[in-house]
This record gives C-alpha cells, sequence and structure tokens, in this order.
C-alpha cells in the first residue's frame, strides 16, 4: 500500500482525520470515523455515494501509508503520534516523512517523481513537456525514475503513471513543491518549499545568515534531495542519462532562488571568483550566477 | 559579417542639414530642398465639374490646371491639418509655367490681416492702389473688438434684421436670442466671440487651419452663464435652462471626444444646442465684417478690379491659396470671387484658384459653393473607425519608409551638392545620395536597411512606422499620421540629434520628449524589460534599450530571435548590427533562435484534452480512472476549468476579446494608468485570485467568498478602496504575471524561453497573491494575534443551542451530536420556557442566526474531491465541541465589534459566543437549583401522598363544600378542576401510566452529584418537566381551592347571625356545621 495507490484522498481529508482522532482520545473505529466524515443531518443534499465507503478507506490507507496511524485490530484505527497544529506544520512533517523514506519504501515514488519532473525538464530545457496528455506526462516522469522491475508494457503497473498522476499532483501542490498552472498542468515551483526548508534550517542553526553557495546547496539537497545535488536527482538523472550539471544550478532550482531573490526574502550574492560560483540557467535575469546567499528577512516556519 | 560599428564612424549627416531641411512648414525650405525631399503624390481621390478625367498625381493636375487652354478653374484640395495641402501647393507654384501671375498666399500668421498684407506685398505697388479702400482700420483695441463683434452678432438675432431672410428668424425671435446674446452679463462673462476674434488672429501663430466657427464648447460655455444672467426675458431663461440641460447630458461624452466630434454624432440629442450654433455661425461673417474693417462688397471689388487689369496684359491668374481658414470672415466674399468664370463674362482675365481647405471647412462650405468649385482634390480617406481623414500619401507602411528616406537623403547631402543639382535641372532622379559612395554601406543596409538605395539610418523601417503609427495627439484636435507628423514627431526627434549617436545615447531621449509619443508606446513588456535588465545594469542604457526595442523592434509580443539570408541575427526585429552601432548590449544573449516559418510555441499549444480534466484526475467516484482521454460531456467545463477541492472556479468566464482589450488594459495599468471594463476585470480578478487560492493549504470555505468578493478585489488605483478590500499592489510581480497571465489564458505563441519565464512569472505571482490572501484572511477574520476558530465556535454554538432545545443530549455521543447541530432544527422538547431566564434568553439569541451559522459550517467542513461523494472535516470541530461538553465554555472569540461589513455575520458568531461562554456554564446549576425547588414544594403539596390520592382528597372536599355553599369560591374550583383535567389528561392520576410513574421517579429520587456541569445540564434535560409543570399547577391551584373555599365559609359565618325565623338559623347552622367539618378535616390533613 503507497499514498498513490489510494488515489481517493487528499492532504486535507488526512489531516482532518488526524484531528478527529486527536480529539476522540486516539483511536476510533471504523464506523465512528464514518459517522463523523459523513454524518447524516436533516436538510442535507445527497451529493452521491460511494460504495463501501471507498473515500473513508482510502483516507484511512493514506494516512496508514505515512504511518500517522495505525490498525492494532480490525477496523480500529489509532493515532501513532501528536497532531500538527496546522496544515502548514502538517505539510512539513509529511514532507520529512517522505524525505526521510528509504528506496524500498513505497511513498519514495512521491519525491522521487518530482525529482524526475526536475530532471526531464533539464533535459527538455523547459516545461513544454508538460504539455503532453496525462498519460504522456506520465510515462516521462515514470521512465525517469528507478526501475523495480515492472513490466512497462503494463502502464498500470508503472511505478509512476497517469493514475496516480492525481493525487500525486494534490500531494505535490499541498507540499509547497508545485501549482497547478491556468491552462496547463501541475508546474514545477518549488518555491514555498524551499523557503519553508530554510527558515526551518535556520531556526535550528543548520543554515547561518550567510553561507557559500556551495555548502548552501549541499543543505538543501539534504533537505529537499530531489533538487540539484540531493539522492533523489541524482538517481533521476542517471536514470536518464542527464549530463552532470557541474557548476550549474538546475532550470528549477534557479527558477526559485531567482524568486525569492527577488521578492528579497534572500539575497544571491553574485560577486566572486569564477570557480566559487554556479551559474544559473534560463531565462534572463540580472543575477546570473551566485556565490552565496544570504538569509535577509525573517523568514515564514510555521 | 562586418563589422557595424567599424563600418559607421558616426554619423553621416549634421544637425545643422537637418535643421535647415525638416521644417514642417511646406514654405519654410528653400526651392531645392523642397524639391529634394519631394515625394511624388499619388493616388488621392479626384473629382471635377470640367468633365475632364485626371491622372491622379501631382504631375497630372499640374498638367490640368496650368494648361493654357484652362480659363477657369477652382480647385479645392481636402486634407487634415499637417496632411500636405501647402506641400502640393507650394510644388505647383515651383512647377507652374511662367506667364501666369501666380500668387501663392501662405498660412503666415493665419490672421486675415496678415494674409491680406501678403496678397497686397505679392502683387506689389502697381495694384497697391486696389487696397486702397478695402481694409478699414478700426480704431479699437482687441478688446473694443470683440465688444462690437458680441454686440454685432446681438443685434443680427434679431428677427427683423436681415432684409434677406436667413430662415431661422422665428425661431430666433421665439427665445429672444437678441436679447439673450445681448444681455449685459452674458456680454461680459461668454467668452464665445473673444475666442472666435481669437482664431481670426491667428491665435498666436498656433492657428493651425482652426475653423473660427462657433462650437459646441462656445455653447456649454453659455449655460454656464445661465445662473449669473439677471434681468433675461423667460423665453430666453427658458432657452438657456434647455441649452443647460443638454450640455449636461453631453458633458461626460465631452471628456472623451472633440466639440467637432459630438456635434457630428446625429444620434445626439441636443437640438437647441444645434440650432443656436447654426444661427450663430450663419450671422458671424456679418458681425465680424465691420470689426476686420472690410466692406460687404470690398473684397469682391479688389478681385474684379485686378482681374479687369491683368485681362488687359492678357496674364491669367494663379491663385494659390495655402489655407482658406486664414480667410474667415470674408471667406464667402473670397469663394465668390473666386468663382467668376471668365468664360461667363468677357471683362475679367482667366483664373485658376487651388484653395486649400480642411475636411471640416470643406463639409460646411459645400452646401452653398459646391456647385461652383471644379476641381475637388482630397489627400486623405474616411477612415472605418471614423474620426480624421487617414492621409493617402503615408497610408502604407512602404509609402512612410519612402517618405522618410527622402528627408535622410537630404539631410545627408551637403548644401552646395544639392544646389549644385538643383542648378543642374533639379532631375528628381539625380538627387545627390551620400549612400552611394560611403564605405559602410552594405553592413549599414544589412542592419537598418535601406529603400531605393537610401539607407535608413539611423532608423529602420520598423523605426519609421512604429514611431509614425504611434504619434498621437494629446488634445485630440488632430490627425499625426501626416506628412507633417512625420517630419515633426518621427524624423526631428532623431535627426536633429547625431551628437547623441557619437556619445552612445541612441535612440535619443528626445523622442520621449515629444508630447506626441504617448509614454506607453515606449514601455516594453515585462518579459521583454526582463531581458533588458539582465543584459544592461545602467538605467539611462536600459532607457535606450526600451526605446530601441519598442520603436525599432517588431511590437509583437513574442521575442524571436532569428537569422536573416545573409547572416545577420536580429532580436525582436532588431537587426544585431544596430546594436553595435548604437553601442548597445545584443538582447538576443540566450534566446531560442526561431527557425525561419516557424510558429511559436502556444502557451498551452499541446493540451487540447488538459482543458477537460483527464477522466480520474480530480474525481473520486473511480480510484482506478481510465487515464484514457474521454470525449468531453456535452455540458463540460470550457478550457482552462479545473475543479479542485476548494473551490475554483468553473471556467474561464473573461472572453478571448476581453483578454486582449485587458492585457492593452494591464500594460496601461502598469505604467500608472486607471483600467477601463470593470466588470471584465472583476471577473478576471476572481478568475485569478480562484488560481491563487488553491494554493493554500486551507483554502477557506465558507469564508473567501465573503473576503474576496468581486467588489472586494480590487487592481491598486481601480477606485476608492478601505480596509476590507483586497487591493493587488502595482508592483512588479503582478504587472508581469499579469502580462504573462494574460497571454496564458489567450494562449498566445510564444517561444520556449518568453513561455518558461511567463509560467514562472504567473507562479510566482500566485504564490504571492496566495501569501496576500492569507493575511487579508487573517486579518479581515480578526485571527491575529491569536487565532480562533471560527468552525469551533460555531459548531459550540450550535450545540448549545441543540442542548438547550433538547435536541440532543450533552451525554449523548459526540458524533450523535455533531449530526445533530449540522441537522435542521424541529420543534424544542426542552420546554425553554419553563427553564431558568438565561436558558431561554440563549436559545433566543440565537433564533435568527442558528440557520445562517450552520449553513456557514457545512460550507466550512466541506471536503471536496473533485465530484465525489462529500465528506465533512468533524475533525476541525471535534475537539472544541468536546471542550464544550466539558467546560460548557466557548473558544476564545475577538470582539465582534471588529468585523466590517460584509463580515456581519462572524460579528454576530462572536458575540453570541461570548454570551454563550458567559451564561451556558451556569445555566445547568441554575435550572437545576429551580427544579429541585419545583420538585421540593410538589413534595410539600402532595404531603407524602400520590397525586391521584391526594387529589381525590381535594376533589371531595371542594365537592362538598361546592354542594353546602354553591358561592364558595367558585373561580378557584373551576381553576383547579381545569388544571386537573389537564394532567387527567396527561395520564398523571393513572398510577400504572409511564408519565406518573417517571414523575414519581423523579420526585422521590435521591439528589445526586454531577462531576461537571454538562451532567448536570444533561441531567436537567432529562427531567420529567412536561409533567412537573403541569402537576405543580395543579397542586397549587389545588391549594389556592382550598384556601379559598375556607376563607369563603368562614366569612360566611361571620357575616349570616340572623335572630329571625328560627327554622332558618337551625337549617344554616346544620349545613354550616357540615361544610365546617369538611374544610377543617382537609385542612388538618394538609396541615
Amino acid at each position: 500500500m503507497s499514498l498513490l495507490s489510494d488515489t481517493n484522498h487528499s492532504p486535507q481529508r488526512v489531516f482532518a482525520l488526524l484531528r478527529l482522532l486527536e480529539a476522540e482520545g486516539g483511536s476510533l473505529d471504523f464506523d465512528a470515523i464514518k459517522t463523523w466524515f459523513k454524518p447524516e443531518f436533516r436538510g442535507s443534499e445527497n451529493r452521491g455515494s460511494e460504495g463501501e465507503h471507498i473515500n473513508i478507506r482510502q483516507m484511512l490507507g493514506a494516512a496508514t501509508s505515512l504511518n500517522l496511524i495505525t490498525s492494532d485490530a480490525q477496523n480500529q484505527y489509532r493515532l501513532l503520534g501528536p497532531v500538527p497544529a496546522t496544515l502548514d506544520a502538517f505539510a512539513d512533517a509529511v514532507h520529512d516523512r517522505l524525505v526521510g523514506v528509504d528506496w524500498g519504501d513505497a511513498d519514495s515514488i512521491i519525491l522521487e517523481a518530482f525529482a524526475a519532473m526536475i530532471t526531464v525538464s533539464e533535459v527538455e530545457q523547459g516545461t513544454a513537456w508538460l504539455d503532453g496528455n496525462a498519460k504522456e506526462r506520465a510515462s516521462r516522469i515514470n521512465k525517469a525514475v528507478r526501475r523495480d522491475g515492472a513490466d512497462e508494457e503494463d502502464e498500470s503497473k508503472n511505478r509512476f503513471n497517469a493514475t496516480k498522476a492525481a493525487p500525486w499532483k494534490r500531494w505535490i501542490i499541498f507540499l509547497g513543491l508545485g501549482l497547478s498552472m491556468p491552462k496547463g498542468d501541475l508546474y514545477p515551483y518549488p518555491v514555498s518549499r524551499l523557503e519553508r526548508e530554510i527558515a526551518r534550517m535556520r531556526l535550528v542553526g543548520i543554515l547561518g545568515e550567510e553561507t557559500e553557495i556551495e555548502l548552501f546547496l549541499e543543505k538543501i539537497a539534504a533537505r529537499m534531495p530531489y533538487l540539484d545535488g540531493g539522492r533523489l536527482f541524482a538517481a533521476s538523472a542517471d536514470q536518464i542519462r542527464l549530463p552532470p550539471m557541474g557548476r550549474r544550478l538546475s532550470r528549477v532550482l534557479t527558477g526559485a532562488l531567482r524568486d525569492l531573490h527577488d521578492d528579497k526574502r534572500i539575497a544571491l550574492d553574485t560577486i566572486g571568483d569564477a570557480k566559487e560560483r554556479y551559474e544559473m540557467t534560463g531565462e534572463p535575469h540580472i543575477v546570473k550566477s551566485i556565490k552565496g546567499v544570504r538569509l535577509i528577512v525573517e523568514m515564514s516556519h510555521g | 559579417m562586418v563589422d557595424v560599428a567599424d563600418a559607421i564612424h558616426g554619423t553621416c549627416w549634421t544637425a545643422e542639414r537637418a535643421d535647415s531641411i525638416l521644417r514642417s512648414v511646406a514654405l519654410a525650405n528653400n526651392v531645392p530642398e523642397f524639391l529634394a525631399v519631394h515625394q511624388p503624390i499619388r493616388d488621392f481621390q479626384i473629382s471635377t465639374t470640367t468633365g475632364q478625367s485626371i491622372d491622379p498625381t501631382d504631375e497630372g493636375l499640374l498638367a490640368d490646371l496650368s494648361n493654357p487652354d484652362t480659363r477657369h478653374a477652382f480647385c479645392v484640395v481636402e486634407g487634415e491639418p499637417g496632411a500636405g495641402k501647402s506641400h502640393l501647393i507650394r510644388w505647383l507654384e515651383v512647377k507652374w509655367r511662367e506667364g501666369d501671375l501666380i500668387l501663392l498666399i501662405e498660412r503666415a500668421d493665419g490672421s486675415l490681416t496678415g494674409t491680406l498684407r501678403q496678397l497686397r506685398d505679392k502683387l506689389g505697388q502697381k495694384y497697391a492702389h486696389l487696397f486702397a479702400n478695402l481694409a478699414q482700420s478700426v480704431e479699437a483695441t482687441f478688446d473694443g473688438r470683440v465688444k462690437l463683434f458680441h454686440a454685432n452678432l446681438a443685434a443680427s438675432l434679431s428677427p427683423t434684421f436681415f432684409t434677406n431672410k436667413l430662415g431661422d428668424e422665428e425661431w430666433c425671435g421665439t427665445w429672444e436670442l437678441e436679447r439673450l446674446i445681448g444681455n449685459p452679463t452674458v456680454q461680459e462673462r461668454w467668452t464665445g466671440p473673444k475666442r472666435i476674434l481669437d482664431v481670426m488672429s491667428g491665435d498666436g501663430g498656433q492657428r493651425n487651419s482652426a475653423s473660427a466657427s462657433f462650437d459646441l464648447d462656445d455653447i456649454m460655455a453659455l449655460s454656464q452663464v445661465q445662473l449669473a444672467a439677471e434681468g433675461l426675458p423667460p423665453r430666453a431663461m427658458m432657452l438657456m435652462r434647455k441649452l443647460k440641460k443638454e450640455c449636461d447630458r453631453i458633458a461626460p461624452a465631452r471628456a472623451e471626444r472633440s466639440s467637432h466630434d459630438l456635434l457630428m454624432d446625429d444620434d445626439l440629442e441636443i437640438p437647441e444646442a444645434r440650432r443656436l450654433l447654426d444661427a450663430l455661425n450663419h450671422r458671424r461673417d456679418f458681425a465680424v465684417q465691420p470689426i476686420l474693417g472690410i466692406t460687404v462688397d470690398g473684397l469682391r471689388d479688389m478681385f474684379l478690379k485686378l482681374r479687369k487689369a491683368l485681362l488687359a496684359e492678357e496674364r491669367r491668374l494663379v491663385l494659390l491659396l495655402e489655407d482658406v481658414t486664414s480667410w474667415e470672415g470674408i471667406d464667402g466674399q473670397l469663394i465668390d470671387s473666386l468663382a467668376v468664370d471668365a468664360r461667363t463674362r468677357s471683362d475679367v482675365c482667366d483664373m485658376v484658384s487651388v484653395v486649400g481647405m480642411t475636411p471640416l471647412y470643406f463639409k460646411a462650405i459645400q452646401g452653398n459653393y459646391g456647385g461652383r468649385i471644379s476641381h475637388v482634390l482630397r489627400l486623405g480617406r474616411q477612415r472605418q473607425s471614423g474620426g480624421f481623414q487617414q492621409t493617402i500619401q503615408l497610408a502604407t507602411s512602404d509609402a512612410q519608409t519612402q517618405f522618410a528616406a527622402r528627408y535622410l537623403r537630404a539631410v545627408r547631402i551637403e548644401k552646395p551638392d544639392l544646389e549644385s543639382w538643383f542648378a543642374n535641372g533639379a532631375e528628381p532622379d539625380a538627387v545627390p545620395n551620400k549612400c552611394d559612395g560611403c564605405a559602410g554601406q552594405r553592413a549599414c543596409f544589412s542592419a537598418f536597411g535601406a529603400e531605393g538605395g537610401i539607407g535608413l539610418f539611423p532608423f529602420n523601417r520598423n523605426a519609421i512606422t512604429n514611431m509614425f503609427e504611434a504619434l498621437e495627439d494629446p488634445k485630440g484636435s488632430q490627425s499625426l499620421q501626416t506628412p507633417r507628423g512625420m517630419i515633426q514627431g518621427v524624423l526631428s526627434p532623431v535627426l536633429l540629434n547625431p551628437t547623441r549617436l557619437d556619445a552612445g545615447e541612441f535612440p535619443p531621449l528626445e523622442i520621449e520628449f515629444s508630447e506626441w509619443m504617448p509614454e506607453r508606446r515606449l514601455q516594453p513588456s515585462g518579459f521583454m524589460a526582463q531581458i533588458i535588465d539582465a543584459a544592461e545594469p545602467d538605467a539611462a542604457r536600459r532607457a535606450q534599450l526600451q526605446r530601441l526595442v519598442m520603436l525599432w523592434g517588431d511590437a509583437t509580443h513574442d521575442v524571436t530571435l532569428t537569422t536573416d539570408a545573409g547572416g545577420q541575427r536580429h532580436v525582436a526585429g532588431i537587426a544585431e548590427g544596430i546594436f553595435e552601432a548604437f553601442d548597445l548590449p545584443w538582447l538576443g544573449s540566450g534566446l531560442d533562435e526561431t527557425p525561419a516559418g516557424a510558429g511559436a510555441q502556444t502557451a498551452n499549444s499541446a493540451v487540447p484534452n488538459e482543458a477537460v480534466p483527464q477522466s480520474g484526475e480530480e474525481t473520486t467516484g473511480d480510484p482506478r480512472p481510465d487515464p484514457t482521454p474521454t470525449p468531453a460531456p456535452l455540458l463540460a467545463q470550457p478550457p482552462g476549468a479545473k475543479p479542485v477541492g476548494g473551490g475554483k472556479s468553473a471556467a474561464p468566464t473573461v472572453s478571448p476579446t476581453k483578454l486582449k482589450s485587458l492585457a492593452d488594459q494591464a500594460q496601461a495599468w502598469r505604467d500608472g494608468k486607471p483600467v477601463g471594463d470593470p466588470t471584465a476585470w472583476e471577473q478576471l480578478l476572481q478568475d485569478l485570485m480562484s488560481d491563487a487560492r488553491e494554493l493554500l493549504p486551507d483554502p477557506a470555505p465558507g469564508l473567501w467568498e465573503r473576503v474576496f468578493t468581486k467588489d472586494l478585489v480590487k487592481l491598486e488605483g481601480a477606485g476608492k478602496t478601505d480596509s476590507r478590500h483586497f487591493v493587488i499592489p502595482r508592483e512588479e510581480w503582478v504587472t508581469r504575471g499579469l502580462e504573462a497571465y494574460l497571454l496564458q489564458r489567450q494562449g498566445t505563441p510564444l517561444q520556449s524561453i518568453q513561455r518558461e519565464t511567463n509560467l514562472r512569472a504567473i507562479a510566482r505571482m500566485l504564490r504571492r497573491l496566495a501569501e496576500l490572501a492569507r493575511a487579508q484572511l487573517d486579518r479581515r477574520l480578526e485571527m491575529e494575534p491569536h487565532g480562533w476558530s471560527i468552525p469551533g465556535a460555531i459548531a459550540q454554538l450550535l450545540l448549545a443551542r441543540a442542548w438547550l432545545r433538547g435536541a440532543v443530549s450533552p451525554s449523548e455521543p459526540l458524533s450523535k451530536q455533531f449530526q445533530e447541530l449540522l441537522s435542521t432544527e424541529q420543534e424544542p422538547r426542552s420546554l425553554p420556557t419553563e427553564r431558568a431566564d438565561s436558558w431561554g434568553e440563549l436559545i433566543k439569541g440565537t433564533d435568527y442566526w442558528h440557520d445562517k451559522f450552520r449553513l456557514l459550517l457545512r460550507n466550512q467542513l466541506t471536503l471536496p474531491l473533485g465530484s465525489g461523494e462529500r465528506l465533512y472535516d468533524a475533525g476541525l470541530v471535534a475537539r472544541q465541541m468536546a471542550d464544550l461538553r466539558k467546560t460548557l465554555r466557548t473558544v476564545t472569540v475577538p470582539a465582534g465589534s471588529l468585523f466590517t461589513r460584509g463580515l456581519e455575520e462572524l460579528g454576530k458568531l462572536a458575540d453570541l459566543a461570548a454570551q454563550t461562554d458567559a451564561a451556558l456554564r451556569h445555566i445547568p446549576a441554575r435550572e437545576a437549583k429551580s427544579l429541585a425547588e419545583r420538585r421540593d414544594r410538589a413534595l410539600t403539596l402532595l404531603r407524602a401522598s400520590t397525586l391521584k390520592h391526594h387529589l381525590d382528597r381535594v376533589d371531595d372536599a371542594l365537592n362538598q363544600t361546592g354542594k353546602a355553599l354553591a358561592q364558595a369560591a367558585p373561580v378557584e374550583r373551576q381553576d383547579y378542576f381545569n388544571a386537573r383535567r389537564k394532567i387527567a389528561e396527561a395520564e398523571l392520576l393513572d398510577e400504572a401510566s409511564d408519565a406518573w410513574i417517571t414523575l414519581r421517579d423523579y420526585l422521590l429520587a435521591d439528589d445526586v452529584p454531577f462531576d461537571d456541569e454538562a451532567k448536570r445540564l444533561s441531567h436537567t434535560l432529562s427531567v420529567p418537566i412536561s409533567t412537573l409543570r403541569p402537576t405543580l399547577d395543579a397542586l397549587e391551584k389545588a391549594e389556592t381551592a382550598i384556601r379559598a373555599a375556607y376563607q369563603f365559609a368562614h366569612a360566611y359565618v361571620e357575616t349570616n347571625q340572623s335572630d329571625g325565623d328560627l327554622s332558618v338559623v337551625q337549617n344554616f347552622g346544620t349545613r354550616l356545621a357540615q361544610a365546617a367539618s369538611t374544610v377543617r378535616t382537609t385542612l388538618e390533613e394538609v396541615a
């Protein structure tokens, strides 16, 4: 079971479940959960019903997959830890969990697929490839993630496919890694997450006020392994034989850093020897290479 | 490729030569210069009454008019100011055959006096005598002449003034116009006549073919005098009121359109203003001629005498009048004179006259003089869109380029070379061209382009046409797409400043100084600005680059990089050599080359099926959706619609045409201008906010819709705003994002890098909008500094209400209580009116609001997922429900008064939550105390008996008393019996009934302690208050009846002692003894 094998759920539903369990003392049985989430009340509009309460079951499945709840006995569900106070904190927790899972974990595909989006965009020198239909997009991503020996002829068995794309997209947006582009589809845009992770690292002293780009990228790669230099990025780059980036940043990371710079959330220092700098990619911008990163305002860290 | 910077060593012209050549007044150049820049005028429209067809070229016209056989011609050259009338007329003069007396009368200072002086000077001393009696000088100041003009005008409005009626006398008489215009206040304050004389005097040399006719502005000015005008006759006052009304109606339109435009608009209902204008203009010449000092027939006589003299000399008179408006006041006489045909009378010489007129003037005289005009030549053609005529000579970009090229060639020629060319016959095909021998010609032509062998340097073709098309008169009073516009607005700012080229300051700043060049035409798109910013750190040089790309570029949204056949690279239509020549950084770095003929990618070129969500995407009905695209259902959402949890709008509702217009407006907004089309903007901003909302983890259902209504989301500067408004700031991230967003929505084809840049600009804008929206939600919902749970407060309020109404008990499982608080209410079961006061008050306080809160709560709890079954976020309120049950305290709420208009409901929620918090926790104790008192009282009254047993005894006592003393407490007894009947009906007198057993058990139960107030409340709700109340009522009434009966009996005994009939006494004594015995027995029992 993985987060994406259950397609009929959303981050908000999973968080609602956690809060309910917490309010009810930490555990509930299925019927109680069903009663809470699908209350029958006078004056309600019937908006269809889903057999076997599939939406409840998949919400429970997603929460279980994230290791947030467990089922000690049949139809009995129990919280496994404290519930984050806010949706933002929940997003942090989920991100931490997904970053921490090892290759064998079924949920590893979520951030692997996002890393694939970035590497494929690097190969394609842009995101125009995302204009394909859902099946084509999913296929490109699937080809850029690690193989697990599944029969690629059978799309449904692929690690990533169009069916999984819908819940995946919801999680990616929720985690602050992308957005739904008007007249388009999911657009890789990890600015919110990057800002949040920088703030979190700053809070615990992992990042100082000023950091050399090399170190900065190292820290970022550890916290966001789907970005340049991270293990998920590297695996995908290897999978699609992306030439080594050298001292060049990917388009996605370049864009994210430039936006934070333009918004005065961070300052990209550009002065320094060429060998100390990383070149930025893509669009015309006044910042073409960076030597270091300064954190210039109190950043959001929930 | 040859390096253009090397090839072009500075400028190839001088400021002095440019200054000499670039004369916007046709007659200002010397003849060689004039001929060097002359562009053959072709394709104009010409009609004649001579029956001869004329080749529509300047040469054809000259051939026809100057033909010695032409004995009479009256040719009108019609064209907008600056369209080339004067140029053509001067060219005719230069080319006219010798022998004729050619008089070219310039516009000069625009005044009639100046015009007449010119005529006299040109005719020379020989004919000076003809002017002897023409112009009588008027010994009056300008002010004096204004007064005279005004007085003449007023007098001429009298219905009996003219011997030959003008036809409007009756109308003038009806409204007493003579007295109106002649009114002293009107004379003093109405500026119309002064304006007319100003124009006729040349308007300080700025007349520019302006007509000296009364116009709508004059009528508007007159209507403003109304209130101050005293002593007006009633009819005149009435007309003034009508005029005021009409003028007020057109005032808003006047702000947008010229007075002339409005007058031409037949749909505009201003009948009285139009009639008054006609009346004034018909009388203008009469009124002004005495001021000008010219007699009615003076000019006509002068021309006749001149022509008679020329006849004697056998000469033909050729009168070339640059601008007829210079003759206004006596233009009627002039035209009369020009129309005199020598073929119809033998005493005058032949005459050819060519007269320049604006379309407006020509239209006005056509009715009276149309038949006498032999040639009408039109330099312009009407535009479909209306407004000013389009000058045919410069109608195409080729013609514009050719026109400019002639000037470019001319400014490069040294004066001696030009004079030499002229001296050698001024062959048009042999005008010296400096480019012919230029070493840098190849590189120069390759970069800047050439026209007919003339290099366009320092322009290119785009620069000429872009600048020309951009010209705009800020007053809206003239078209600038004319030769004059080209010279003054395009060529002069660039060519008069050659030193800037050497200083590396090209394109020169002077382009921006021209008031004819709208600022917006110099503002690049956000993407181009981004490219410029990335390429050039210096602000002044960035401004040069902006001028370059906006004017020298191809003026399209798409920034393309191409290579031409000669190997020259172009970015945005500007050759790389131009950047080199102007010493500016190349802007094509990093751009993808667009292969010739290849279409750019559309913003969403490959997403035809993406507009409709893929089957399974964002839906929940089937967990294993078929990824194969399926045909869109009949009622599929339009492209771009993405139903997403959180209430994203279903479809783009701004039409593609509107999107284009909004894109233009967005550019204007960026530059500080207001936006039009508020409805379309409202919709677009709603779409935008909806897109931004998707980025919020909590899309705030139910609240978002209240905070971000159409009315409350505004672009900065787009109307008045207050603290309730969400104002989208005019900052770079918005202007750039909006530009990209609108292109994306339109599906505009873009090259890869622009597309990528735009997507990121959209993403950035949406992210920041989401951040601001979140802050706005927090601010308006009073989430700062501590935050509060709106759904929690609502749930608690509704739950408390449900408890107090007996709809659900606090002891029920919370999930059941959750269902109840979401449910539409039924009749209360707790008999609130029988409860403690605060109980009923709390319920009453929410009577009006509970339905609204319930709906809001249902919305807030919704956890949608596509079109699937709805789930409710019970987790959002479960804790608050549990807390309420535990403590009977609500969540902390802000003060209700903090909530502004539109959020009154939340203010009320806060107030009611605060009230509930204050009252609810005390209710169980109060109610329990009240119940205990009632229970104790009931037990007291029952006197250890059952209800039935007790009441049976009361019944017996009262019945016996009634028999003995019928008048004993009849009312009290009846009250009791009524109460008793009710409890009998409630089966409380049936000792085996559930009702009695429940009541009995309650009455006899021991007091139990409660862990918390909710349990106490729960307990109070379980009390059989519906039977306790009538029981107690019956018991109290029984008590009252017994007491009343006793008192009656006692009083009866005291007051009915008799010493008469002993038998009566004996009888009464017996009944009294029985009654007293009964009552006493009862009371003893009661005691």
